[in-house]
């Protein structure tokens, strides 16, 4: 019987020994890479250019020079990763065709080139271009925001700069940048310093913070970095946009007690913009405190990796597109907060199917425009609705493209006059839709 | 020292019965995995849900979908940790929702949660969505998720951390019976 044992004994020891070597072989050999990579013919020659069809999260912006014979005159700039740069390409054919890109830090960097982790570009409101992205720095979730601006239209860039003064090696990521009404320009982010510092006195925090820095002469210097607000979510996006006085906005999923992630909004600089008048004071205090703008009671221990969008109309409403697996609202939302009154206005579903995602809303005068993906079985499709009046019914949606591969969020391109929608796949590369005429603003 | 005896033969009867479990289950699913590479992580794809089940035909088993990024998926590996000599190749399947570039990284996790033994998945597909749609068109994607097959294969869907009590519950249901009691 105990001779029996033994050998059964050494049969198991055998078998786990021999599968621990296998996995070991199996670890050095593990770790494939580029399974996101351009499928476009075009890029798979080694000998590709870096542009924002072989590239990554190719980001676009479009600026407006003038008019002649009633032909939009302008220029789009679109920026890339790719191979450790970020790349700026222009275009005056409305991304026919890229004049040769220009790499933006010319020392290789890792860099965060996910759909939510992206780099941001802004214009100025004479030939400034303004660059940020996350750059990554060793250890897992560890990054720091950089910065680069070009003064003569994307042609030339400056060194790019650290923007967080905390140099640790742990998250200072999702940058979000944008200007305000009197060209200063803001820049924040995710930022663990105080997650840190109240780990190393052992004591619980839950999230991350929100740190941003000012510049008020056109990226040349920045004021020290402050704290926005304690207990963000760690990993979704920040969404950003001007309110109709020119004032920055955020709107970012945020940690309420009890581990529920819904969202907050706020004035980013809640000084900026006001005079040093007594009731000011208190116009800046209140502007001080975020507020509560999406009530979905969303409990979650983790982070979902899927951050908001934001766009605010003339009238001060802030439209706002987003997913959620609350309590009270499930998949992706779209919501109205009132600035004017501090209030949640309308709530509506978007799509509440398990396979939409990355809702993006964009407004202009009473069109709203929402716009998502939808994985529909056998290919991803591009899905786009609009409203005419504000926000209160809805047209029929639309699908504005498939993919039959990977793809990166969408995006919106306006310029100027026209809605574009942007979207980088795997398989048909970096493509502007122009929107059918239905769907784009009645004059 | 009699009492030190028992708990020895005890252990070892306990290790001997695993074992034995273990070389039955690594036997049979051999003959049907196709994977040739020796990686702690087969490459999930379109048609591995299939193949999951089919290996485990008439056998019950908890499949489990987690990631590196989901805090709550690394306390549940815990659990699993705790219970891993429960655990067999056949009745329990973990899938990483992560990508292929984070192989390495998702490999040192199992590792240092001894769980390299069990099945291990890692999704490869350019569109993930792909996947979850097969595993579950109803699956927003939250994480950790786990899936209860029962013998014929009828499942229960379950969102959120398990518990080490829920999967001890389902052990002493569907595990070949070990009771350390009746050794003696």
């Amino acid at each position: 019987m105990n001779k029996y044992v033994l050998i059964l004994f050494t049969a198991a020891l055998f078998s786990l020994e021999n599968s621990a070597a296998m996995n070991m072989k199996g670890g050095l050999s593990g770790g494939h890479s580029g399974s996101q990579n351009s499928l476009v013919p075009a890029c798979l020659d080694a000998k590709a250019l870096p542009s924002p069809h072989c590239g990554r999260v190719p980001t676009a912006v479009y600026r407006q020079t003038a008019k002649s014979n009633g032909a939009l005159n302008g220029l789009l700039y679109v920026v890339f990763s790719q191979n450790s740069h970020i790349y700026l390409a222009t275009s005056t054919d409305q991304g026919t065709t890229y004049n040769a890109p220009v790499a933006i830090n010319r020392t290789p960097e890792q860099m965060y080139d996910d759909g939510e982790n992206r780099p941001k570009i802004v214009l100025g409101n004479n030939q400034e271009v303004y660059v940020s992205w996350t750059h990554k720095t060793n250890g897992r979730y560890s990054g720091d925001v950089r910065f680069a601006r070009s003064l003569d239209a994307g042609l030339t860039f400056e060194a790019p700069i650290t923007i967080n003064s905390d140099r640790a090696l742990i998250s200072h990521r999702f940058d979000a940048m944008k200007l305000d009404g009197q060209g200063h320009l803001y820049i924040v982010w995710i930022d663990k310093r105080d997650k840190a510092k109240a780990e190393s006195l052992e004591k619980a925090y839950d999230g991350s913070s929100l740190y941003y820095v000012v510049s008020k002469d056109s990226g040349a210097s920045f004021l020290p970095n402050s704290k926005r607000v304690d207990n963000s979510c760690e990993c979704c996006r920040i969404a950003i946009d001007t309110d109709n006085k020119g004032n920055v906005m955020t709107l970012w999923r945020q940690v309420y007690p009890g581990n529920i992630r819904d969202h907050a909004i706020a004035y980013l600089d809640p000084k900026a913009n006001l005079n040093t008048s007594s009731a000011t004071e208190n116009s800046a205090l209140e502007r001080a405190t975020p507020m509560r703008a999406t009530n979905d009671q969303w409990q979650i221990e983790g982070c979902p990796h899927h951050g908001p969008d934001l766009s605010i109309d003339n009238e001060n409403i802030a439209h706002m597109a987003w997913f959620t697996q609350g309590e009270a609202h499930k998949g992706l939302m779209y919501g109205q907060f009132d600035l004017s009154q501090n209030k949640i206005g309308l709530t509506s579903s978007i799509d509440q199917s398990a396979s939409a995602s990355r809702p993006q809303v964009y407004v202009h005068e009473k069109a709203v425009y929402l716009m998502w993906k939808r994985f529909e079985g056998e290919s991803m499709a591009l899905l786009l609705r609009r409203s005419n009046d504000g926000g209160k019914t809805w047209l029929a949606d639309e699908t504005i493209a498939t993919t039959l591969n990977g793809s990166d969020h969408p995006d919106w391109l306006w310029d100027g006059e026209k809605l574009f929608a942007t979207w980088h796949t795997q398989s048909e590369g970096f493509q502007i839709i122009p929107l059918a005429s239905s769907l784009q603003a009645e004059p | 020292m009699n009492l030190q005896l028992k708990r020895w033969s005890r252990s070892i009867l306990l290790l001997v019965v695993l074992g034995l479990s273990m070389v039955i289950n690594a036997s049979t699913m051999s003959s049907k995995t196709t994977t040739t590479e020796s990686s702690l992580l087969k490459p999930f794809n379109k048609n591995s849900l299939s193949q999951i089940t089919a290996d485990r035909e008439g056998q019950a088993f908890i499949m489990v979908l987690w990631s590196i990024d989901c805090p709550p998926c690394l306390k549940e590996l815990e659990h699993f940790q705790a219970l891993k000599i429960q655990f067999t190749k056949a009745n329990i399947v973990l899938i990483s929702t992560d990508s292929l570039d984070d192989s390495a990284l998702i490999e040192q996790v199992l590792i240092d949660h001894q769980l390299q033994t069990i099945d291990s998945w890692i999704f490869s597909d350019s569109i993930p969505e792909r996947l979850r749609y097969k595993i579950d068109p109803n699956w927003y994607g939250e994480l950790p998720r786990a899936y209860f097959y029962e013998t014929d294969h009828a499942r229960l869907a379950h969102s959120g951390m398990l518990t080490q009590a829920q999967l001890q519950q389902w052990l002493s249901k569907h595990s070949p019976p070990i009771n350390v009691k009746t050794v003696d």
